[in-house]
């Protein structure tokens, strides 16, 4: 008799649960398309939490092992740095935005190198090299908008600092300049 | 006698029917006459398809007929479970393109030496497997350790295709017969235990035939209970850390185990069924969620079905779980007659998976108010 009771409230739990099962059978998938796209800026100089953002920035450098992981990461973190130095330019913060410029420019270098390394591993770039190609023209495109808008050179004086004169033109020239050397390189 | 004989002929007949579904791109045709008639009679396929699957329930309801009436010898069960493992091993993975997810993800960590979950294969220009493989614009998409376990396929595949759909279905059969093992072990020998997940079609298709990871995870689990039992706390730890970190699933085993795992510590002793009757209640929770992330994939059922094996369960029980077992393995016969996901196929596919559940809950429903009165 109890194992009837037992067997009859199985069966009233199954029809319990029968529409939660159909329920959740219904799905629907989504598809999402993108050009090449710079990512938004995240924590930026002198946050509290930018220390541990760049601690994290190091740290995941080696969960990219490989060669064309490697360069996947190089190119994100120049784009990062890019949009970071875009928008310190853009706060007048020229002193930090030099800085994170410069970061760009290394991490954009690497990526190019990472991408040749590949290359000579044998490992086919084909794609690679055409988002990289696409990432150098955005990035170009963010430079050149910066030469036209910022000015030249810019007097800056920091607390207990002597003045210095940041050579704007010149590092967003050179960094212009590192960007088309490695797509001359990998093209 | 002649249901061993008929048994093995819808086993060979089944390995058969799998070359039928070979992919148009994969770079072998192994049997180019039975893959021409799959693409042309994609009606009758289905039909056969749909038949085979039936009469492998026929066959299985047999078998667990016979092991509780006890009139199935451990020699006999050896010799069916080894004709099976061998004649379903020679077939063609053609109900999912999961073991060329396993290949080539292998393939990007060891031959490449990339990070596969930075990576995905269409990132690999020129690689061959691109040409047929599924989902090769997503990155790995299980746990390190099952990446790990994956090396000595991958280096049992020469970089061979066709070398490393066998070394990956050798891999797995392993692990469905450990699985066997454990389960043998845990139930007393109990031939209906045994019987009840080993010989369940959609293990042995979701397994031996699909190649279907979920059986070393489920395996992993069990060990890591086994070894429990023989007191070895630091590999039952291991073990089961695997087991999470192949397809995370049996996280939810990990409350269970840690109870099993004070138990042992303080000479308790274990109460296993008891332990298997929460570990499937949780794998139904995990289960259900499943359609959350993706969809409720047959071989998701697995992990149910080795749990319900070692606990006490009732007929109506064991009904619902083999009726769910064939929906589930119905839900391929739309895409075979259709040979599309989209349109109406999701629909078919929803009433086809539930259509023997329901039916049997209503058989059984009416059959008890029968009884009653």
């Amino acid at each position: 008799m109890e194992e009837r009771n037992k067997n009859f409230t199985i069966l009233k739990l199954s029809f319990f649960i029968l529409p939660f099962i159909i329920w959740l059978f219904i799905s629907k998938s989504f598809v999402f398309a993108s050009e090449y796209v710079l990512p938004y800026p995240s924590y930026m100089p002198n946050h509290k939490l930018y220390k541990i953002r760049q601690l994290v920035e190091k740290l995941t450098q080696y969960y990219y092992f490989g060669n064309l992981s490697q360069y996947k990461y190089y190119l994100k973190t120049a784009d990062k740095y890019l949009v970071e130095a875009k928008t310190l330019f853009e706060y007048r913060q020229y002193r930090l935005a030099i800085i994170s410029l410069e970061r760009s420019d290394d991490y954009f270098n690497k990526a190019g190198l990472s991408l040749l390394s590949a290359a000579q591993e044998g490992k086919k770039i084909d794609q690679q090299t055409e988002t990289l190609s696409a990432a150098k023209e955005k990035h170009l495109s963010v430079l050149e908008g910066l030469l036209n808008s910022e000015p030249e050179t810019m007097s800056w004086h920091e607390e207990n600092q002597p003045e210095i004169v940041l050579d704007l033109k010149s590092s967003l020239t050179i960094s212009k300049k590192q960007r088309e050397i490695v797509g001359s390189l990998i093209n | 006698m002649t249901v061993y004989f008929f048994y093995y002929v819808l086993l060979i007949s089944f390995s058969l029917f799998s070359y039928a579904l070979v992919n148009a791109n994969f770079p072998v045709q192994f049997i180019p006459a039975l893959t021409r008639f799959g693409n042309e009679q994609k009606a009758l396929l289905t039909g056969i398809y749909v038949i085979q699957i039936f009469l492998f329930f026929i066959f299985y309801l047999r078998f667990l007929s016979l092991a509780k009436r006890k009139r199935i010898s451990k020699k006999t069960i050896v010799k069916v479970l080894l004709t099976t493992v061998i004649i379903l091993f020679i077939s063609y993975p053609a109900f999912s393109y999961d073991i060329f997810n396993y290949i080539a993800t292998a393939k990007i960590t060891f031959f490449y030496r990339e990070n596969p979950y930075v990576l995905m294969p269409i990132e690999i220009t020129g690689e061959p497997m691109l040409a047929f493989m599924h989902a090769a614009n997503k990155t790995a998409l299980y746990g390190p350790s099952w990446i790990i376990l994956t090396f000595f396929p991958h280096v049992l595949s020469f970089n061979n295709l066709v070398m490393a759909i066998l070394s990956f279905k050798l891999f797995v059969l392993f692990f469905y017969l450990g699985t066997c093992y454990l389960i043998w072990n845990f139930s007393k020998k109990n031939t209906y235990s045994l019987l009840f997940f080993a010989l369940n079609p959609l293990v042995l298709i979701e397994t031996l035939i699909s190649a279907h990871n979920d059986i070393v995870m489920i395996f992993f689990a069990f060990f890591s209970f086994y070894l429990l039992s023989k007191k070895r706390f630091i590999f039952a730890l291991c073990a089961i850390l695997i087991s999470v970190l192949i397809k995370y699933a049996t996280i939810i085993l990990l409350p269970i185990f840690a109870v099993v795992f004070w138990n042992s510590l303080r000479n308790k002793k274990t109460d296993f069924p008891k332990i298997f009757k929460y570990a499937f209640l949780g794998m139904i929770f995990i289960f259900l969620l499943s359609p959350i992330r993706e969809e409720m994939y047959p071989w998701y059922f697995i992990w149910l079905l080795a749990f319900s094996a070692l606990m006490e369960k009732s007929n109506i029980l064991s009904t619902l779980l083999i009726a769910l077992s064939l929906g589930l393995e119905l839900r391929f016969a739309p895409f075979m007659y259709f040979r599309s996901w989209t349109g109406i196929v999701p629909q078919i596919k929803k009433i086809v998976t539930f259509a023997p559940f329901l039916l049997s809950l209503i058989t059984l429903f009416f059959l008890r108010k029968w009884q009653k009165l």
